[in-house]
């Protein structure tokens, strides 16, 4: 799952990471599908994965290092530590919700 | 270097109006600089006599007047436009900032920032952003005086003696002056927070009097030979009136400008910039394409973000050198051309995605400068008076306004639309100055 959220960022497919994150919508589905549009490349990190089963599904806590190179040439760096809710229905798995925090 | 003024070398041709008994006569000079001061020709405002001296010589009769002798200090006031150059904001508007709500980054300011002003923030580290600007300015008045009528009065020689010196030349003065101003700038981010710029402006001025002289016999009124113009097409009398004429337009490299602006401080919302700018003696100050002198000038940005509002303030003091603008173009003599506090309240707001408006208050001050204002002469054993100018030096405050706005055309291509328009009446002024430009970022 991981690894597929990080290809969708990195290849900027909104429907590749709609098909895994099939609840975005709305504010932070408009500014991920702008930054796509407006960005040259995007990479991404994900170290220090701490996966913990919940019911149907699990909370996947990591460190997100993103870059990304905007249009006019910048490089934009941050990162964050990445809170990510996963469910687990019908045999798959789907991204309920991403928060991100300061990084610890 | 692309230069051309129409006007070269002395030439006085006449060209007569039989009916009227007025002539006109069209002078030339050698710069746009002394185009004011050539109107009447190499030898100034003089009249013909058929009045015999008791050498036994021709009486040559000269008037002197403020407008012939002082009226080139125009010249400063339209040279000091040409340091009001706008190198566009290079920071284009285009920052960003994280949002964690959504993870990703987002536009930190909503607008594509100010228009002649500065902001805090630099360009970033290897980035460049090239601009290209024109500017046009039409200037109209003169310390409030309107250029297309200034009224002068010009004395005889040593006038003050009385008879038949006591005549007076009063003038009506037309003048037209225009500059018009493409720059182009180039800024570099040498690091993420000081960027280094160079500015090249292409320089037009033209300018253009049509002096309209008349005499009054006051010490003479019984003799019409004595002080007179002559009019070839109507041999035998004494006219009253001529119109004299000059023109020319000069064009080329204005004074180049390389600046530094580096971020002293710099937080989420606010920043502070400082930055030194020096303007190099390029254009040819003798056609007004140029200041003549060496320039440096410290200034200070000052900008902050409040969602879509971005205000700003700057403050500038500029040094200037000596210039023949300030002296004596025909002999070369350099005077200290005048130093300038400058400063700028303003803000940037952004409208929606691709647009955004900015809107400013630019002032300029300094302590000495040339100043016109209007007087009235009136001759001694005359009822009548007249209208004159008088210059003197003191502060000056010139006070513009400034709105336009930013459309990000595609990429990170903007176009830029302002009009400056004054806010007083201080120094020589354009209405209204329309400016259109662009600026990429790469």
């Amino acid at each position: 799952m991981l690894a597929r959220y990080r290809a969708a960022l990195e290849s900027r497919d909104i429907n590749a990471l709609k098909r895994i994150w099939p609840a975005l919508s709305g504010r932070q589905e408009d500014a991920i599908r702008n930054e796509f549009e407006h960005s040259r490349a995007i990479t991404v990190g994900l170290e220090g994965v701490d996966i913990r089963p919940a019911g149907n599904g699990a909370t996947v806590t990591c460190r997100r290092s993103y870059a990304v190179t905007t249009a006019d040439g910048q490089t934009l760096r941050t990162a964050t530590t990445m809170v990510m809710t996963l469910a687990h229905r019908d045999s798959a798995w789907t991204i309920e919700t991403i928060r991100h925090e300061a990084a610890r | 270097m692309i230069r051309r003024l129409i006007a070269t070398g002395f030439l006085i041709a006449s060209v007569t109006t039989p009916a009227a008994a007025q002539t006109t006569v069209e002078s030339r000079s050698p710069t746009l600089a002394e185009l004011l001061q050539n109107v009447y020709g190499p030898h100034g405002l003089t009249v013909d006599s058929e009045a015999v001296l008791p050498d036994g010589s021709t009486h040559s009769a000269h008037f002197n007047g403020a407008f012939q002798s002082e009226f080139e200090r125009i010249n400063i006031a339209l040279v000091r436009q040409l340091g009001a150059l706008p190198i566009p904001s290079p920071a284009s508007g285009f920052t960003y900032a994280f949002d964690s709500s959504t993870g990703t980054f987002v536009r930190s300011t909503q607008s594509f920032g100010p228009i002649l002003a500065d902001r805090a923030e630099t360009i970033g580290r290897g980035r460049f952003a090239f601009g290209y600007s024109l500017q046009q300015f039409s200037f109209e008045t003169f310390d409030g005086l309107s250029l297309s009528h200034i009224p002068a009065v010009f004395t005889h020689d040593d006038f003050a003696l009385g008879g038949g010196r006591a005549d007076v030349i009063t003038t009506t003065n037309a003048i037209t002056a225009s500059v018009s101003q493409s720059a182009f700038s180039l800024t570099y981010g040498a690091t993420e927070r000081f960027d280094i710029s160079f500015a090249v402006p292409l320089v037009r001025t033209s300018l253009s009097v049509v002096s309209d002289a008349l005499i009054h016999r006051i010490g003479t009124a019984d003799n019409p030979a004595i002080h007179f113009f002559r009019d070839p097409e109507a041999p035998g009398t004494y006219g009253t009136e001529r119109s004299f004429i000059a023109k020319g337009s000069a064009a080329g490299i204005g004074d180049v400008i390389v600046r530094g602006k580096g971020t002293a401080f710099k937080t989420a919302r606010t920043g502070v910039a400082l930055g030194l700018e020096a303007r190099f003696p390029t254009g040819q100050e003798e056609d007004l394409l140029g200041s003549g002198s060496f320039g440096l000038k410290a200034f200070e940005a000052v900008s902050a973000t409040y969602g879509r509002i971005a205000p700003h303030v700057n403050v500038g003091y500029q040094w200037n050198g000596r210039s023949v603008l300030a002296g004596d173009v025909a002999t070369g003599v350099k005077g200290d051309l005048p130093d300038e506090l400058s400063y700028v309240v303003g803000a940037d707001v952004g409208v929606e995605k691709r647009l955004s408006i900015a809107f400013d208050v630019l002032g300029r001050y300094s302590t000495d400068a040339p100043r016109l204002s209007s007087s009235t002469f009136k001759p001694a054993g005359s009822q009548e008076t007249f209208q004159d100018i008088a210059f003197s030096v003191g502060s000056l405050n010139v006070v513009t306004g400034s709105f336009g706005m930013k459309a990000n055309i595609a990429g990170t291509m903007l176009v830029t639309f302002n009009l400056q328009f004054k806010l007083n009446d201080a120094g020589v002024r354009a209405k209204v100055a329309p400016l259109i430009g662009f600026e990429y970022g790469f």
